[in-house]
């Protein structure tokens, strides 16, 4: 019964890490320059999601390592050095963008200049993650994150053509602009497979004591959180592409993004969108703030959990208030966030290869996954998306240049 | 921006989103507008070719009526910003 309510609270709080600023920026600038024909890329970066998710979490129930602890195991510091700075890096972007978007949220409501929402933010953040269990982030941001099914309601309510939103799911080419096109589909995946995600799921694993047993709730989860999560993303696209594509608003800002809820919800519209806005970049930044904590406390050893009192884990609790306060730092200068937002998941693409060559070595050494080795579709898929992922890298920042 | 302006305004003025919003989001909309006038003026050779320079003066009489929008929605006076929308330069491509 308990590994039961562990799935359903798993697979409905999966929209907490999926819906955030990146996947609402890059769905909704998809929808309304392209209509439904960017739908593709969405499935597939939830798919690679799904998938990257549920062998971070069997690393972490067959080794108890999480995915941070694991490589700087096997391959030692002066290996992980790269990837760690290129995620922090990441992240700190990630969580700056994250805390801009809470932020604008407010000023959607209050007409006052986010740099002035960005602090208050900040502490509240810094207080939830400081007085909370592991538990009390994950499933509560989770189920706050519901409120993101708006954008579902938002597309139902629009009606849109079942036949065009089907051909949305096969690659076409664009009949305009191909360069945007490739880049909003890159941006999508790099929006979607955040590489704070895997950590973050592999430490949540272990947080809560899964054992090999209950694996299959790990994997339950995995698919099913991802697949709720990107019907959310899906409803975000289909939103913009039905009301922003015909009024050829390309979205520029969130304050723009907003009216793609005013034909659906009326007098709703603003607060529904601010709401899901906040919701989405507050459960998203908890998530990258504990995620680096975690990390660096992974690689140097520092004993980390949320769910032991702080004063037990000083080094894990000042890493990440520490990060925090960077980020907020960051964020009160005034970078847009909708930009930021772009470059980061443009950033993720080009580190992408880094992160998922020794995620494919771990996956076939039976030190850590035992009898749990990767099949060899889950191989496949692995050197496909570390290749894909250099390819991609190859080609991102011509496209950031040319079509950002 | 010409489009989105008129949307924001739209909506203001059908009653179905607050003041404090739709000045919000014209003036984010007027920043944007300013960086395109911007990127614009920087650009010699462009302001020199006939389109560009058409591009221009458009970014330059958009960025004035957005203002003028904000003011009227700030004194809640929905008659001017009726006129002012009216001038909108999509509207007088669209005549």
């Amino acid at each position: 019964m308990s590994a039961l309510l562990d799935l359903l609270l798993g697979i409905v709080t999966g929209i907490g890490g999926f819906v955030e600023v990146g996947s609402i920026s890059t769905s909704a600038q998809a929808g309304a320059e392209f209509g439904f024909q960017l739908l593709w890329a969405v499935a597939v970066a939830a798919a690679m999601l799904a998938l990257l998710t549920e062998m971070s979490g069997r690393l972490a129930v067959m080794s108890k390592r999480t995915i941070a602890a694991a490589v700087r195991e096997r391959f030692g510091i002066h290996f992980q050095a790269v990837p760690l700075c290129a995620e922090l890096v990441l992240d700190l972007l990630l969580l700056t963008a994250e805390l801009g978007g809470a932020a604008i949220a407010v000023k959607l409501l209050t007409g006052i200049g986010f740099q002035w929402w960005v602090l208050p933010t900040g502490l509240l953040l810094w207080t939830t993650l400081w007085f909370s269990r592991f538990s009390i982030v994950e499933y509560g941001i989770g189920l706050l994150g519901l409120v993101t099914l708006s954008f579902v309601l938002a597309a139902w309510r629009l009606g849109p053509d079942t036949g065009d939103v089907a051909r949305g799911f096969i690659p076409s080419l664009p009949s305009h602009d191909g360069v945007r096109y490739a880049f909003l589909a890159i941006s999508i995946v790099g929006a979607t497979v955040s590489p704070y995600l895997l950590n973050f799921y592999s430490s949540g694993t272990i947080e809560e004591d899964v054992t090999p047993d209950e694996r299959w709730v790990n994997t339950a989860t995995a698919y099913g959180g991802d697949v709720f999560g990107s019907v959310v993303s899906m409803g975000v696209l289909v939103t913009a592409a039905m009301v922003m594509q015909p009024l050829q608003i390309k979205i520029d800002s969130y304050e723009q993004a907003a009216l793609m809820f005013v034909p659906a919800f009326g007098r709703w519209a603003v607060g529904l969108f601010a709401a899901s806005l906040a919701i989405g970049c507050v459960g998203a930044a908890l998530e990258i703030s504990l995620n680096m904590g975690y990390m660096l406390s992974q690689i140097f050893g520092w004993s980390w959990s949320a769910n032991k009192p702080r004063v037990e884990n000083a080094r894990f609790s000042c890493a990440f208030s520490f990060v925090l306060i960077a980020a907020s730092a960051l964020a009160v200068l005034g970078f847009d966030p909708l930009r930021l937002t772009m470059i980061s998941v443009a950033l993720t693409v080009v580190v992408m290869p880094l992160m998922v060559l020794p995620f494919l070595v771990l996956m076939n050494d039976t030190q850590f996954v035992k009898d749990q080795r990767n099949t060899v579709v889950g191989n496949a898929v692995l050197a496909a998306l570390t290749v894909l992922g250099a390819l991609m890298a190859l080609v991102v920042i011509p496209l950031e240049i040319l079509g950002g | 921006m010409s489009s989105s302006t008129r949307a924001i305004l739209s909506a203001w003025l059908a009653g179905v989103t607050s003041g404090t919003y739709t000045a919000t989001a014209l003036e984010k909309t007027l920043a944007l507008i300013e960086e395109n006038r911007t990127a614009l003026a920087n650009n010699a050779a462009l302001l020199v070719d006939p389109r560009g320079a058409r591009l221009a003066d458009a970014a330059d009489h958009l960025s004035r009526l957005v203002a003028l929008l904000i003011a009227d929605v700030r004194a809640a006076n929905a008659e001017a910003a009726r006129n002012h929308l009216a001038a909108l330069p999509l509207d007088r491509e669209r005549r």
